[in-house]
């Protein structure tokens, strides 16, 4: 079994401020809210190369990501399918402690992102503005695939 | 001699007329709401991912990345991208917006130039077998690419 690494890191560590989008919901009918990512208007932005994600097809480029959403994390409570487990796919997901099947990160994950949603609309400057920056991490201590063989 | 000469060059002239008759009359518009584009899942494997992206008409398995929905024109209102966890919406404002995301994604905001050809759909010049065919859909293939056109 191969797990391939997905996750969404600054192409280059000097550009690594993002605007935050406020959506009221996802995943799509959940009651979590989220929020995209965009730079220079855009949710298409350059990322460290993934490689294996143009396997999934869940890139086009190797380094250039879509739709990267900091929402809710690890196990859920899915408004339509029950239990679920989220943030697997190069977003940014919100997981409590101790997180699990009975200790899910919902009600966290609503806590964080309303108070932020609520900050940056109190805003005088620039209403409704989210800011967000992403410390790039050094890529040796972040293998790209980690492959396991049954012993 | 002169008479034969008429009638060869007459022949040909009816038969581009009744040859392109034949082909324009086996052509239609479909009318159709959502477009799925997908690939086929080969027998055996296990996909496991958000639970509206594996889908199965008749006997086919098919893995959706995107699902775009239409007015009664044909153009684009909004469009569900496949992501882990579920579904992404983007509203065509949202693509209009944010416009190189339907070169990314491969979008089509407009389908009205998509036709039934006998047993092909034909989509941006691109020819697909329709292997399965209902009241309401369509399934049509080409290679491993899927795409389905539902009505309902």
């Amino acid at each position: 079994m191969i797990l391939s690494n997905m996750s969404f890191e600054p192409k280059d560590g000097n550009v690594n401020h993002y605007s935050g989008k406020y959506m009221p919901a996802y995943p799509k009918k959940n009651d979590t809210p989220a929020i995209k990512l965009t730079q220079k208007k855009s949710e298409q932005m350059y990322a460290e190369a993934r490689p294996d994600a143009l396997l999934l097809d869940y890139r086009f480029k190797e380094d250039i990501a879509r739709g990267v959403m900091i929402h809710v994390g690890g196990s859920y409570e899915n408004e339509n399918y029950g239990h679920s487990i989220s943030a697997s796919e190069g977003c940014f997901g919100i997981v409590n402690d101790f997180n699990s099947p009975s200790n899910t990160s919902d009600k966290m994950t609503k806590e964080i992102i309303d108070k932020i949603w609520k900050q940056a609309q109190k805003s005088k400057s620039n209403p409704n503005h989210i800011r967000i920056i992403i410390e790039k991490r050094d890529e040796k201590n972040i293998p790209n695939n980690i492959v396991f063989t049954k012993s | 001699m002169r008479k034969i000469f008429q009638t060869t060059l007459f022949l040909p002239k009816v038969s581009l007329v009744l040859l392109h008759f034949m082909l324009t009359s086996c052509s239609a518009q479909l009318y159709f709401k959502d477009v799925i584009t997908g690939k086929e899942i080969s027998k055996g494997v296990n996909i496991v991912y958000n639970r509206e992206a594996i889908i199965k008409i008749d006997t086919i398995k098919v893995f959706v990345s995107k699902i775009e929905r239409y007015d009664k024109k044909l153009n684009l209102l909004e469009v569900d991208i496949s992501k882990a966890e579920s579904m992404l919406t983007y509203s065509r404002k949202e693509l209009n917006d944010d416009n190189v995301l339907i070169d990314s994604y491969n979008i089509t905001l407009d389908r009205s130039e998509t036709l039934k050809k006998s047993n092909n759909i034909i989509d941006k010049n691109k020819s697909y077998e329709i292997i399965y065919k209902s009241k309401d859909t369509i399934m049509s293939k080409k290679d491993n690419a899927i795409l389905i056109f539902i009505n309902k």
